[in-house]
């Protein structure tokens, strides 16, 4: 009755814009009623919307409503979006602490660590838009040190280019990386409560382990509804592909 | 004959109250087997009062007395209430001389209208080797050891007390029941001292409780009164050939014996001498051929043999989230019980699995063990969804039809909803939770964001796309562009700068002179204006900085970054600060000559040093 009277108010919202569509679902997660914010939410996101804030609050709706699985899927969605944004991890992690799955990531090389950090400034579009300002001064500097200046602004230009060459490769490759998971995306979350990982990809695979809704993974291969995944602690198997939703 | 007798009498005097009960019983008890000349008894028992006694015909038998009825009465009052029971019992006393096994008819009973008959009975009449049965007299009656055996030597011949090991089937297949009875045979009272129970080596042994009870057999043409001491079922639990061992008892047989004289005084008070021997029996060891279970056994298959039924109770469909529910089975029939295996039954991997319930009710009885055997197996879904509970099977081996059966109970769909209580609004989780989560639990996620949504406008630059690139592209172009123009314009200005470099010297040379030529003339102002301009210009035109833009430290500076010894610069901007002092001072014109040599060689010197 309550999602029908959601489904109705959405419709009705949307002709409003997405605006007040965003003001009502506020309303709704305001007064706790998670199923009609989520349903306004995702209309809203079904109309090709997409903001840090929106995937934000549509992961705090699911995560209320007590489905954490699509709420890491949508706090991941989220950081995807605002990389450097500290509400998001927050939430993220204490969204984490009730998955039942206990997955020890593997130790990672500190260099992925500090450039794992480094590329969480900003997200794939800040970068791109970095790498572009990064290339002008590379350029002007190279301009400086080409030019038959006198030597103090030769020098000056030839270490401004060094540097914003390599800061540039920083960008382009993070911002290339970025785009390459959108567009092919391999992160994904369980989101149905519980799953089966299968050492082949058919039904009458052997049973490898068992993931709770919430587990994130990535995807390697798929093949006639199966995706093979690895966890962060590096355990592998194949499990339905209903059984996740990519992170896009 | 007397206790019949003084039994009747005293029945007679009992206060008789006729009634029947609700079920009417009419039996007939005799032995099975007589020695030829024997007399036995056989008595037709009614539990109710008769109106009508229809003896049997008896062919075969010598009537010796009979039909004797007597009456017995039994009232019994249990909380209150009474109940009686009443017995008759015709009895007949009998004897058979020609061997060979004879039928008794039965006989018919008329009880308030509606008649009963007792079932006929064969009993066998054995011409026994040697001539003793006579002499037994009625021993069967009354239970046969009442009365001794008139013996006329005190010897106790070996065939009179025999044990012996009786099994139901020589050959059967592993975990067929085999019932085995231990038997002792005797023809002399005695009692039982000790008894060493044989051990089953290979079998599966399952007591059967039994009284011990007599019975009339015949073995080796002889009648004996058959002891039944124990019963065994027992499951042979390997294949080949198993032996029972022997049992052995030690026995203490009763002989009568007559006395050393004649029959005195008092043998007639306390009845005749009775010796007592002792004596130890064992039984021959006994062989099962036990075969192995044919090939082809199914896969559910492990060990039950007999016949079964199978009945499944699964739970409900519809399930709710972290509450049990309990999957029953039940096995009945008749067969190995005791060493059946709950069937296997896979409950999906989310479902939290205990400990197999097993509750039985079987009875233990000569052909087998018969009853039930049902397994609980009790679970906790914990996750919500729909799940499939596949076909439980059982297989079990059929020793009669010789081949498996499996039994089975089909797959189950299970539909489990979400607990409602367990995932509350962002708090208590399912309680099965291990993970050491309870200090973040006094946080909470944080609130949603409102204002703007921000909505991702198409603006934005993304990676790759035709703006990227062209905005990539416009950056390298402008690059380009400007790094020819730039380089043209600073050429244009290079050149200049370095026409007036080569040109410097000779500039600074030609005022020099001139300021010589002002010396001889003794033009002080014109000397040190034509000294001041050489130096001055000089390094505007070595430098290319303009006029106007020169200072002395500037001067300084630009030597230093030109790597010329700050000795030098400092001998230079001295002369040129000596020179303008000197323009307008009236004093100094010795020093004039000083200054212009210094000048002189000073910018030479420069002139080589200074690179472009």
């Amino acid at each position: 009755m309550l999602i029908v009277f959601a489904f109705v108010f959405a419709a009705g919202a949307t002709a409003a814009g997405p605006d007040a569509l965003w003001d009502e679902a506020n309303n709704a997660y305001f007064n706790s009623n998670y199923t009609e914010a989520i349903a306004l939410y995702d209309s809203l996101e079904q109309s090709g919307l997409a903001s840090a804030k929106l995937y934000y609050n549509m992961g705090n709706a699911y995560f209320k409503a007590g489905r954490i699985g699509k709420s890491i899927l949508y706090y991941s969605k989220a950081q995807r979006l605002a990389p450097a944004n500290e509400d998001i991890a927050h939430n993220l992690a204490i969204a984490n602490s009730f998955t039942r799955n206990n997955i020890e990531p593997l130790p990672q090389f500190f260099v992925k660590r500090w450039l794992n950090g480094f590329a969480s400034i900003m997200n794939g579009g800040g970068w791109a838009v970095t790498s572009v300002v990064l290339l002008v001064i590379a350029l002007g500097g190279l301009l400086a040190y080409l030019l038959p200046l006198r030597r103090r602004m030769r020098k000056a230009g030839f270490f401004t280019a060094l540097a914003a060459v390599v800061l540039l490769g920083f960008a382009v490759a993070f911002a290339a990386l970025d785009h390459r998971e959108s567009v092919h995306p391999t992160h994904a979350v369980v989101t149905s409560p519980s799953a089966s990982v299968k050492s082949s990809p058919d039904n009458a695979g052997k049973d490898l382990f068992l993931l709770y809704e919430g587990a994130k993974v990535r995807v390697r291969d798929r093949l006639n509804g199966w995706c093979e995944i690895t966890l962060e602690d590096g355990n592998r198997g194949w499990v339905k592909s209903t059984a996740i939703e990519m992170i896009d | 004959m007397r206790k019949l007798l003084l039994s009747t009498v005293a029945l007679l005097f009992t206060a008789i109250a006729a009634f029947a009960d609700g079920d009417v019983t009419f039996e007939v008890n005799a032995p099975r087997a007589v020695a030829a000349g024997e007399l036995f008894r056989v008595e037709f028992v009614v539990n109710a009062n008769p109106s009508e006694f229809v003896p049997p015909a008896i062919e075969g038998f010598e009537i010796l007395a009979g039909p004797t009825s007597s009456r017995s009465q039994s009232v019994s009052i249990v909380n209150g209430e009474i109940s009686r029971s009443t017995n008759i019992s015709y009895t007949y006393v009998l004897q058979g001389f020609t061997p060979g096994i004879f039928t008794i008819p039965s006989a018919q009973v008329t009880v308030k209208g509606k008649t009963y008959s007792t079932r006929p009975v064969a009993i066998e009449i054995v011409a026994e080797a040697n001539g003793q049965a006579q002499q037994q007299g009625a021993a069967a009656q009354g239970g046969g050891s009442s009365e001794a055996r008139q013996s006329s030597g005190a010897g106790l011949s070996p065939d009179d007390l025999l044990a012996r090991v009786t099994v139901s089937k020589n050959r059967v297949y592993k975990g067929e029941p085999v019932h085995v009875a231990l038997k002792l045979y005797s023809r002399v009272p005695f009692g039982l001292d000790n008894l060493k129970s044989p051990s089953f080596n290979g079998f599966w042994q399952q007591d059967i409780s039994v009284e011990p009870h007599q019975q009339r057999e015949t073995y080796n043409n002889r009648v004996y009164d058959a002891w039944v001491i124990q019963e065994y079922l027992l499951y042979p639990q390997q294949s080949g050939t198993l032996t029972i061992d022997p049992f052995e008892l030690s026995i203490v047989a009763q002989i009568q014996v007559q006395g050393s004289g004649s029959r005195g005084l008092f043998d007639d008070l306390f009845g005749p001498n009775i010796q007592e021997i002792r004596r130890k029996v064992s039984s021959s060891p006994v062989k099962v051929e036990v075969s192995d279970w044919p090939s082809g056994a199914p896969e559910s298959f492990n060990g039950a043999v007999g016949q079964f039924r199978l009945e499944a109770a699964p739970p409900q469909r519809n399930m709710i989230a972290n509450t049990s529910g309990t999957y029953t089975i039940r096995l009945s029939g008749t067969g190995n019980f005791p060493l059946i295996r709950a069937p296997r039954i896979e409950l999906p991997t989310s479902f939290e699995e205990y400990n197999i319930k097993s509750s039985e009710s079987i009875k233990h009885s000569r052909s087998g063990t018969s009853g039930y055997r049902q397994f609980e197996y009790p679970f906790i879904p914990r996750m919500e969804g729909s799940y499939t509970i596949p076909e439980v099977q059982f297989s079990y081996f059929d020793p009669q039809q010789i081949r498996y059966v499996t039994l089975k109970a089909y797959e189950v769909q299970i539909d489990v909803a979400a607990d409602s209580t367990a995932v509350a609004a962002g708090g208590n989780m399912v309680s099965g939770l291990s993970k050491e989560d309870l200090k973040i639990l006094g946080h909470d996620i944080r609130f949603i964001k409102l204002g703007s949504p921000e909505f991702k406008s198409g603006g934005k630059l993304v990676m790759w796309s035709p703006l990227y690139f062209s905005l990539a592209a416009l950056a390298v172009a402008l690059f380009f562009a400007a790094l020819l123009l730039l380089r043209r314009h600073l050429k244009n200005m290079q050149n200049d700068r370095f026409v007036r470099g080569k040109r410097a010297n000779k500039v600074a040379l030609k005022r020099f002179r001139a300021a010589e030529q002002s010396m001889k003339q003794g033009d002080k102002n014109g000397f040190y204006d034509e000294m001041l301009k050489a130096l001055w210009g000089y390094m505007s035109d070595k430098l290319g900085i303009p006029m106007a833009k020169l200072t002395k430290e500037r001067i300084r500076e630009e030597l230093f970054e030109r790597s010329i010894p700050e000795m030098q610069a400092n001998e230079y901007i001295r002369i040129i600060s000596a020179c303008e002092e000197a323009q307008y001072s009236p004093t100094t014109s010795t020093r004039m000559n000083e200054l212009y040599k210094e000048g002189v060689n000073l910018v030479s010197d420069l002139e080589s040093a200074i690179k472009m």
